[in-house]
């Protein structure tokens, strides 16, 4: 599985680092407005990237009606107990933010963004797992799809029940305890391989023109709305 | 239940930061050479588990195994769940980016806690004492994030009363299927003679 953008319209060409930084200038500013009008100071820019991946707009929409149950549940509570107004602001603010992450950060591969982030001082140990956990992420998955199958096969109907709760358990359990082996299993394959704590990149990140245009007029931008609606 | 992006007030989301940062500095100093790979596959067990679907009643849930996670991990834990927070907001943007410091912390605060109080109970390694540190883990785990987040909730405004009492009664029936999930899982260590850990 890859980011649901991954290489997709203008923005994937972009340097990655770039993205990140303009996404977390963003990100944090429509997430700290008070009112409506300061949010909806960025969806056109929001509209402009999305048309930059306009052969992919289903799948962002299918994604956004999907992602957040949470936001539902807070959006429906505030219209029937809470401020309706609330709801109204928070479902935009929300909304704005996972656009803004769709369209920035998964236009890029995850190894583009996990080699970014290295690039923009995010501790190495930390990247590691992050690594290890993607390139393990889909091999424990596909381990524990073989099992439920094996125990559906066998009849195991998952109930109310105790016996579904221990079956579910099981798989779990034997689930940690494998990972748990294969991982001193790549750990023992790696110091074969003389691994010293860094993962060797071949291919470098050049910042291009398009990347500075980019950089210079989403902050321009941005820097506009602050003024206009902010302070 | 990850807070979602846009929700909470600037204050929260930095302050949840700050904590969340310093859970990593202490988690990842106490992990050190193999234990990297050994924390990144339990996190990615821990990931796959936590996303089926549990019956109850007419109804399903999802498990937080955030005191299992805790239990087996100790500090390790906060890198553990950062990691796997952060995929679920790249890949299926649930949660998010802003709001990742606050949902971590929720998580694995209650994961650390959780450590600390079965730790005797898993020494001693006998039945009884296990099942009692899998429904301890589950209740710390599952009571303490849902604690944090209706508590978050509120500090939004009067108006989140009623959506933060709502969040947290959500979180009843998962501990209490938590609660049998972690007891079998540490029975089942016990039964195969395994004592995993980092």
């Amino acid at each position: 599985m890859e980011t649901p953008l991954s290489g997709e319209g203008l923005l994937s060409r972009l340097d990655p680092r770039a993205k990140i930084l303009i996404f977390l200038i963003l990100s944090w500013t429509v997430a700290l407005a008070d009112n409506l009008l300061q949010v909806s100071a960025f969806i056109p820019l929001v509209l402009f990237f999305s048309f930059t991946v306009y052969r992919k707009l289903i799948t962002v929409f299918k994604l956004l009606l999907f992602a957040d149950l949470f936001l539902l549940f807070v959006v429906i509570t505030q219209v029937l107990m809470g401020s309706p107004y609330m709801g109204i602001l928070v479902f935009f603010k929300s909304t704005v933010i996972v656009f803004l992450s769709l369209l920035l950060l998964t236009t890029s591969s995850v190894f583009d963004i996990l080699h970014a982030l290295h690039h923009l001082k995010v501790p190495n140990k930390l990247l590691q797992l992050a690594f290890f956990f993607y390139r393990y992420l889909f091999t424990v998955k596909e381990q524990f799809q073989l099992a439920d199958k094996s125990a559906k096969s066998r009849g195991f109907t998952p109930r109310t029940d105790i016996n579904t709760y221990r079956t579910y358990a099981y798989l779990m359990a034997n689930l940690l305890v494998k990972s748990y082996f294969k991982s001193e299993r790549v750990y023992e394959a790696l110091i074969s391989r003389g691994f010293n704590g860094h993962f060797p990149v071949y291919r470098h990140f050049k910042f291009k023109s398009l990347d500075f245009a980019f950089m210079f007029l989403t902050t321009l931008y941005w820097g506009a709305a602050v003024w206009k609606f902010y302070l | 239940m990850h807070i979602s992006e846009g929700v909470l007030p600037g204050w929260c989301l930095v302050a949840g930061w700050v904590l969340t940062a310093g859970g990593l500095y202490v988690g990842l100093k106490s992990i050190e050479g193999k234990e990297v790979p050994k924390t990144a596959l339990l996190s990615a067990a821990f990931f796959v588990a936590s996303l089926i679907h549990i019956p109850v009643g007419i109804t399903s849930v999802h498990l937080l195994l955030n005191g299992l996670a805790g239990a087996l991990l100790g500090w390790a834990v906060f890198p553990a769940l950062f990691v796997a927070l952060l995929f679920q907001a790249l890949l299926f943007q649930f949660g998010g980016i802003t709001v990742l410091g606050v949902n971590t912390f929720n998580m694995a605060f209650p994961g650390v806690v959780a450590y600390y109080a079965v730790k005797h109970l898993l020494k001693m390694r006998s039945r009884t004492s296990l099942i009692t540190a899998g429904v301890v883990a589950a209740v710390i785990g599952v009571f303490l994030s849902a604690a944090f987040l209706s508590l978050e909730l509120v500090s939004v405004g009067s108006s989140f009363t009623e959506t933060a009492k709502l969040a947290f009664l959500a979180h009843v029936p998962v501990a209490v299927v938590e609660s049998f999930v972690n007891a079998f899982v540490f029975l089942y260590f016990k039964k195969s003679d395994i004592q995993l850990g980092v």
